[in-house]
């Protein structure tokens, strides 16, 4: 029989690295923030594994933990971080390097950050590569309505990224 | 020119997102002092709550209604607040994390449409309330003790007051943004 501890510790290392990639997207990149946050998901996983039945899978119960925990702690953050963004945008558009990061993955983070809290959540998950019935599982919106919202989101995320 | 796809495979392939073993024990550290506050917090409710019950016993024996008054008005509407705190923390603590996004998000607006009611109803009524039993017992402070500690009473209530006020204000003022944001339409 397997512990909680150790079964914890299993889901911790699998799903570490998207939990990170979402939470980054939600905080254009700040990554102490993000660490903040992912570490904020895994305590509340933590706290209801037990209560966890496999009606969804583990990693899609874990997706939907990170966005509404995402969603509720970054408000106190979104002023500062739309400021963030802006004066990201302005120096990477002038062609000096801010951070070590890529111009591309800070213009990205940059594009997301104007998009709304759900929108934001919605292509955060479509740039996991997760099919689209289980972003509108996670997200609690239709099937089709998914569908129309990520291929008008793509559209202007592209466009974002390329300055067009 | 990127298209999605380019940006999809940049994003699934960015550094520093990796586990660590380091990270795991760091969080098991925070999981496990989490579950101690918690335990410490019921401890010290309790104890509070002693506290409280033996004062008003000790003080029931005092034949002057004024005391009783101010005093039952004044404790009367702390634990009103508390208790009321204490209701609240348990309902967002009872917010299902692992619901879809729209039904946490339209859980959140309820919580933070409850705290409205309480911040621009219970807390004003309980704070006027507290002033109110306070106001009744000055005169006994003024008969009963030294002119130095009757002020010094009068003004570090006054202080304490003011300073209570921010603290809620400042609270009232976040929650209330957080319920703006939450109802945007998105």
């Amino acid at each position: 029989m397997v512990s909680k501890e150790n079964k914890y510790k299993n889901i911790y290392q699998e799903n570490y690295p998207k939990v990170m990639r979402l939470c980054m997207g939600y905080t254009v990149g700040d990554e102490a923030l993000a660490k903040d946050l992912a570490q904020e998901t895994f305590i509340k996983v933590w706290q209801n594994l037990d209560g966890f039945r496999n009606e969804s899978g583990i990693g899609t119960w874990i997706y939907r933990i990170c966005v509404n925990t995402c969603l509720a702690e970054i408000r106190k953050q979104r002023k500062k971080d739309r400021n963030l963004s802006i004066d990201t945008f302005q120096v990477s558009d002038s062609n000096e390097d801010p951070t070590e990061k890529e111009d591309m993955l800070v213009q990205l983070y940059g594009c997301i950050n104007k998009l709304s809290s759900t929108n934001k959540a919605i292509i955060l998950l479509e740039l996991e590569g997760l099919p689209q019935l289980e972003i509108s599982e996670i997200m609690g919106i239709k099937h089709e309505a998914i569908r129309t919202r990520i291929h008008r989101i793509k559209q202007q995320l592209t466009k974002c990224v390329n300055n067009e | 020119m990127n298209n999605f796809e380019e940006l999809q495979n940049k994003w699934q392939n960015q550094s520093g997102t990796s586990a660590t073993d380091n990270g795991f024990e760091t969080l098991l550290h925070s999981v496990k002092s989490i579950e101690n506050k918690q335990r410490i917090g019921n401890i010290v409710l309790t104890i509070t709550i002693i506290i409280l019950a033996s004062f008003l016993i000790y003080v029931s024996g005092y034949k002057s209604n004024t005391f009783l008054l101010g005093i039952s008005l004044m404790i009367g509407s702390l634990v009103v607040r508390i208790a009321i705190e204490l209701y609240s923390l348990k309902k967002l603590r009872s917010i299902n994390f692992s619901k879809d996004s729209s039904t946490f998000k339209s859980d959140l607006t309820n919580y933070y449409s409850f705290r409205k009611y309480i911040h621009y109803l219970v807390t004003p009524l309980a704070l006027m309330i507290y002033a109110i039993g306070f106001v009744i017992l000055l005169p006994l402070f003024k008969a009963t003790l030294s002119h130095g500690f009757y002020l010094y009473i009068l003004f570090s209530s006054i202080v304490f007051l003011l300073i209570f006020c921010v603290f809620i204000y400042k609270q009232i003022k976040s929650e209330l943004s957080k319920l703006k944001q939450l109802q945007v339409q998105d």
